[in-house]
């Protein structure tokens, strides 16, 4: 499923807006049995505005999950969750003054799954980079 | 003489295929290019990071390989 996702935001995101103003970071870790290092596929997401890193301890989808429910109110229709401990097969998208303090600020929009969210990220690409194509 | 004028046309060509793509230049956007994976040690590196890149709309994308 995550597979599925990221092929989709290099293909209908990435690719259809080569000249947006973005960073994309790339959080991957184990999930499922067949996961690991060695199984990330570095041709799926090959635009240069990505940054790809590797996490052993899963500790970004720790650090995101607790948090989840102070953004709830923009949490992408069409997307679920509950109360898990990992965040994972998510994303989360924030705009330009967004800032990094205790927690990030200036969340535009997340959602989970990547593929359940992807109307709404495609709609939100849209309205911010819709000149930039 | 056959060699030499082998040799002239093999430096002609080389010549002008590297002449047409130096005049093409960068293309606009981003390019694709070689990915490396990065280990990530505490949220406080993606943290850094997303700081450091204020002024662009930032995606997290959290993901599993299979």
């Amino acid at each position: 499923m995550c597979v599925a996702g990221t092929r989709w935001v290099q293909t209908e995101l990435l690719k259809k807006y080569p000249n947006a103003n973005l960073r994309v970071y790339a959080v991957w870790f184990n999930m499922m049995p067949a996961d690991s290092r060695s199984k990330w596929p570095a041709a799926l997401l090959t635009d240069s505005r990505v940054t790809h890193r590797w996490d052993e301890g899963k500790v970004v989808g720790r650090w995101f999950a607790p948090r989840t429910a102070g953004i709830k109110p923009q949490l992408a229709s069409g997307s679920a969750w509950g109360d898990g401990e990992i965040l994972w097969d998510a994303y989360l998208l924030y705009g330009t003054n967004a800032r990094w303090d205790d927690a990030p600020t200036g969340v535009i929009q997340w959602g989970r799954t990547i593929v359940a969210g992807h109307e709404s990220l495609k709609e939100d690409f849209e309205k911010l980079f819709g000149s930039k194509r | 003489m056959r060699h030499n004028l082998c040799s002239v046309a093999c430096a002609v060509a080389i010549l002008v295929i590297g002449t047409s793509q130096a005049g093409r230049g960068p293309v606009s956007g981003a390019l694709a290019a070689a990915s490396s994976l990065i280990d990530l040690r505490s949220s406080d590196e993606l943290k850094t990071q997303f700081n450091q890149d204020a002024g662009k709309v930032r995606l997290v994308l959290l993901v599993s390989p299979t």
